[in-house]
């Protein structure tokens, strides 16, 4: 067993750390009170080849794999969650979708626009009917020829304000079900019939768009079937597979800044003549914090490594998204509690990083459907079939 | 056109603490970093062939660790770089001496380009040896190069103004580092960098340098530590006379 990462790994791990200093640090603050993201941020990161990370070069992409996105969503969680989040949502779900489902003239298509950043994409799955229970999607795909006509909405789509490209999840054929009846097809903004409904004012991740997403009768072109008709919500569910593994990385990330903050202000802050860290208070808040951050570690680069060696991984990766938005919560109260009422100040990043870290536990699958995941993965052996 | 540009690794100083108690360097956490200026080199080098086109080779010589510098360099966009294994320590006149075999064994270049020398170097400047070796002209304070139809200038720092030079080639330039920072490694460069061919290491024998012909640089001898710096001051007294201290104190740093 050989835990070192790949020099190539480690050059690129300097590099984010060095572009989110230099560029993403500096407007953590400012994108969570104009809760907007900093769209010339999102051109720097296109630019700088950060949203293709895990992709094939051949379709414009980093070719980095699993690992190098891990990497990246590790750094970004640890200086903007909102950054990480847009991230997050433009290649672990949007671009994922199109290159887990597409065919090879949709990859070739869309791919390389949406590595460079040129377009931005976002991934609409969730409706008011239908979030945990994605099965219950009621947006709606009728034929027309050699197009498609799509009618529905959906909501808390991140991303969807500012989205080129969205993959969007329609019934196509109600008697077959969602194995057979659901199509995903890709759309673009300027369709005709395709608008951004309200924006969400959410409590954290402020510096990320979400909107509502209508679909008025948008006309799509077959060619713009994401793979093939009836296959849709297998490729969702996978895309989710793939796309909570990200998740935990960045959840890693703000553990592990949590971890480093609460350090520093035990290293600097004296009460009773003493450093509080010298306290066995705060020393057990920090060891607590700082095994959950290594075990977490361990867990996210192994389902990376999995994943890159095309292993089965969709029961760690739900493992993943489960221990690590925990842990990150666990962590960031922890600091906040280190740090008083400096922590619970909005001049200090850690209200902000607090905030952000809630949201975890409930978006791409709630930490309720990632239980069910996993204990449907392990006791399907002993012959239990888990029921949602 | 053929940019040759050599890269040195350095400590980052940001990692490099002082022990006063042993009156040494504390290495323990010290991370081996390309030299700041040679990346401004390199990015000045890369723009140069981005408006005139060619090509730019990265030549860094050292410890095994050195390879990495040319690694990132490849990731830089660098076409191709050399490696030279080589002892630690080097006098310039001997990295001088292995320069020169590299780029003689390279056939030579149009514009040699390397960094500001690093503050804690002692083996000097690298591109006036290099240009008075060749018998080349040398620019130093380049902040970059521009090309137009009259050929290629230098834009030489002086303080808030600059000059434009013509530059004959072949040249060699000292670069320091401008207004622009030099880009960031690209993930899809990152990704093949290491692959076989990105790196060539050549060995002092494919340079035919015998190894107890290169001379170590002057063994570098204990620090001498200035005063401490002080972390804060305690004034203690009325509050009146503490307030007047430290408007005397803030008056005298020029504070206030």
């Amino acid at each position: 067993m050989d835990f070192t990462l790949p020099k190539n790994l480690l050059l690129f791990r300097e590099m984010v750390r060095e572009f989110a200093e230099q560029e993403v640090r500096p407007r953590a603050k400012q994108v969570d009170v104009q809760s907007w993201p900093d769209m010339e941020l999102t051109r720097k990161l296109g630019e700088n080849g950060l949203l293709g990370v895990p992709f094939p070069l051949e379709y414009g992409g980093g070719g980095l794999g699993e690992l190098g996105y891990c990497l990246l969503m590790e750094v970004m969680g640890g200086v903007c969650t909102s950054t990480a989040t847009t991230i997050g949502a433009h290649i672990g779900i949007g671009v994922m979708s199109i290159y887990l489902g597409g065919n090879e003239e949709q990859k070739r298509r869309y791919m390389p626009d949406l590595c460079s950043g040129r377009k931005l994409a976002a991934f609409c799955l969730t409706e008011p009917g239908a979030g945990s229970d994605a099965a219950a999607i009621k947006t709606r795909a009728i034929k027309d020829g050699s197009n498609w006509i799509v009618t529905g909405n959906k909501i808390y789509i991140t991303n969807g304000p500012i989205a080129d490209v969205m993959t969007v999840l329609a019934v196509t054929d109600p008697s077959l079900g969602v194995r057979g009846g659901v199509t995903a097809f890709i759309v673009e903004k300027d369709m005709s019939g395709v608008s951004v409904g309200s924006i969400e004012h959410k409590m954290g991740i402020r510096g990320s768009a979400t909107s509502e997403m209508v679909f008025d009768e948008v006309v799509v072109p077959s060619a713009n079937v994401l793979g093939q008709v009836g296959a849709g919500f297998v490729t969702f569910m996978a895309t989710l597979d793939a796309g909570r593994l990200g998740l935990g990385a960045a959840c890693l990330g703000g553990a592990q800044a949590a971890l480093d903050s609460m350090c520093r202000y035990a290293a600097a802050r004296q009460q009773f003549g003493r450093l509080i860290g010298e306290k066995q208070a705060i020393q057990w808040m920090v060891a607590d914090t700082a095994a959950e951050v290594e075990a977490l570690r361990s867990m996210v680069y192994r389902t990376a490594w999995l994943v890159d060696s095309h292993r089965p991984f969709s029961k760690e990766a739900a493992i993943c998204k489960l221990y690590g938005s925990e842990i990150a919560s666990r962590a960031l109260n922890k600091a906040l509690q280190v740090h008083g009422a400096l922590g619970y100040n909005r001049d200090f990043p850690l209200e902000r990083m607090w905030r952000d870290a809630r949201i975890a536990e409930i978006f791409e699958g709630t930490n309720e459907i990632q239980r069910i995941v996993i204990a449907g993965q392990v006791l399907r052996p002993y012959g239990v079939r888990v029921q949602s | 056109m053929r940019i040759i540009v050599c890269l040195k690794q350095g400590l980052d100083p940001k990692t490099v603490k002082i022990s006063r108690s042993r009156e040494e360097f504390d290495l323990r956490e010290a991370m081996l970093v390309t030299h700041s200026e040679d990346k401004a080199a390199l990015e000045a080098a890369l723009r140069l062939r981005e408006a005139e086109g060619g090509e730019v080779l990265a030549i860094t010589v050292g410890r095994p660790a050195a390879e990495d510098s040319a690694h990132e360099a490849v990731a830089m966009g660098a076409d191709k770089a050399i490696f030279v294994p080589a002892p630690e320590n080097l006098s310039g006149r001997s990295l001088t001496t292995l320069i020169l075999a590299v780029i003689a064994r390279l056939g030579g270049a149009d514009l040699i380009l390397a960094g500001r020398a690093p503050a804690l170097d002692t083996t000097g400047p690298l591109a006036p040896r290099l240009a008075a070796e060749l018998g080349i002209p040398l620019l130093l304070d380049v902040v970059a190069f521009e090309a137009s139809a009259s050929g290629i200038a230098a834009l030489v720092s002086r303080g808030d103004a600059g000059l434009r030079i013509p530059v004959a080639l072949p040249a060699a330039a000292e670069v320091i580092r401008g207004v622009d920072r030099p880009r960031y490694p690209h993930p899809s460069r990152i990704a093949v960098a290491w692959d076989p061919g990105r790196v060539e290491t050549w060995t002092l024998a494919d340079l035919g340098i015998a190894e107890d012909t290169l001379v170590a640089e002057t063994e570098s001898g204990n620090l001498v530590l200035g005063a401490e710096r002080q972390r804060g001051q305690t004034i203690n007294g009325e509050p009146d006379a503490v307030a007047a201290e430290l408007v005397g104190i803030l008056r005298a740093r020029r504070l206030i």
